[in-house]
């Protein structure tokens, strides 16, 4: 298959607003597994994971007229959507005190075993290892693993406003060293 | 605090803030175009994070997706549905029920100037407001009042209910729980206030469960918030 290109992608969804189905069933072919990537990450059950991904798809069917091409990548929207699904879905779990506390009893695994395949492995790999080792672990609690400010700060031990800087610092310095765009 | 609400943009890009927090930066993000920016840019950041995790989806779900999007409408209004499978029955007992209810409107409209609001129900003079069980990070009161004979329900940190499906308000006496109505809660846990449909007399308790969009006649889903009325 083609590796296609951004643009497809505002061009698909863009199709998709006005009730295409070839452009839907497109989309999902170039963005499935992305989006099925970053909700296992998040979620971890493999049966959820899938339900997560069928919501996020079925949403980008429904509210694909407000996507705005000149507020960021097509990508990015509906990434931005799978990312939040997968946080609630976690954040709802009745267990997530139990979650915040078996996550303490588990290394963090380094950047090296979390970001696997595509093209960009190698370029976010050593975006990764350019931060800080706090900052590196505030993003990955926070993106990868669904958890807030407050469980962030209490799993490392580290004062909320700490958590709030090396946060927006680590998402700074990973911004300039991966460029803009998806 | 401008200045600090400034630097949650890479928190709230990353979903990592709920609550209050999250009420106060969203309303700041409204009216901040270096935010806004801030927080587009480090959406793409992490979406180059995101998209680097790929895992191909087992090859069922592709049906099944393109199946459940045949049975969406696009740019659903999110305003309320009428439940589903409704007997047949069901449409001269509307009929019947509309006339009753547009006769009680009629009535209390003349003996009262106002028609009831959630927010008449706050604020009436008698009005108890009651904390209710709910999940972390949500905070749901309800606001009975006994002159008004309603309930409202102010629910503050909830966040809209996935695709498909819809929150559903019940008022539970001793024949069971009825259906109250449904609430949708505006993105981004924003504070909103609902009145439910039905009297407090006679009613006990109330609860919230996740169901099918529209709602149903009886509860299946989980209960996500509940409590004591009285």
């Amino acid at each position: 298959m083609v590796e296609s290109g951004p643009a497809d992608r505002d061009e698909l969804l863009r199709r998709v607003s006005l009730g295409d189905r070839d452009a839907f069933t497109a989309l999902y072919d170039e963005m499935s597994p992305q989006v099925y990537g970053l909700i296992r990450r998040v979620v971890c059950d493999p049966a959820q994971s899938e339900e997560v991904t069928q919501e996020v798809f079925v949403e980008v069917w429904r509210i694909a007229h407000r996507f705005d091409p000149d507020r960021g990548a097509a990508a990015t929207w509906v990434l931005t959507i799978a990312h939040r699904r997968a946080v609630d879905r976690v954040r709802s779990e009745q267990t997530q005190r139990d979650r915040v506390q078996a996550l303490a009893q588990v290394p963090l695994a380094g950047p090296a075993d979390d970001i696997a395949s595509s093209l960009d492995r190698q370029v976010v790999r050593d975006a990764m290892n350019g931060l800080t080792e706090l900052q590196r672990q505030s993003i990955e609690l926070a993106y990868f693993r669904g958890l807030t400010q407050g469980q962030i700060a209490e799993l490392l031990d580290v004062p909320l406003g700490t958590i709030k800087t090396r946060i927006r610092d680590g998402l700074i310095r990973l911004r300039d060293a991966l460029g803009e765009g998806s | 605090m401008t200045e600090d609400l400034h630097t949650y943009a890479g928190l709230y890009a990353l979903d990592a803030i709920d609550g209050e927090v999250l009420t106060e930066f969203e309303h700041h993000l409204s009216t901040c175009a270096s935010c806004q920016q801030e927080v587009r840019e480090f959406r793409s950041t992490a979406g180059r994070l995101g998209s680097s995790m790929t895992v191909a989806p087992p090859p069922a779900l592709r049906a099944s997706v393109l199946t459940a999007i045949g049975n969406v409408r696009q740019d659903a209004p999110p305003i309320v549905t009428p439940l589903r499978r409704r007997p047949a029955w069901f449409a001269p007992l509307a009929v019947a029920a509309a006339l009753v209810l547009a006769f009680g409107v009629l009535r209390t409209v003349n003996n009262r100037p106002d028609v009831i609001t959630a927010q008449t129900v706050i604020n009436s003079r008698d009005a108890r407001a009651i904390t209710l069980t709910a999940p972390e990070g949500v905070q749901t009161k309800a606001y009975v009042s006994a002159k008004l004979d309603r309930v409202a329900l102010t629910a503050d940190g909830m966040t809209p209910a996935p695709a498909g499906k819809s929150y559903q308000l019940w008022l539970i006496g001793p024949n069971g729980a009825e259906s109250a109505g449904i609430m949708d809660p505006p993105p981004g846990g924003v504070p909103a206030a609902v009145l439910l449909k039905g009297k407090l007399s006679g009613h006990q308790k109330m609860s919230i469960t996740l169901e099918p969009a529209g709602g149903l006649p009886k509860a299946s889903g989980p209960t996500l918030v509940e409590g004591s009325l009285v």
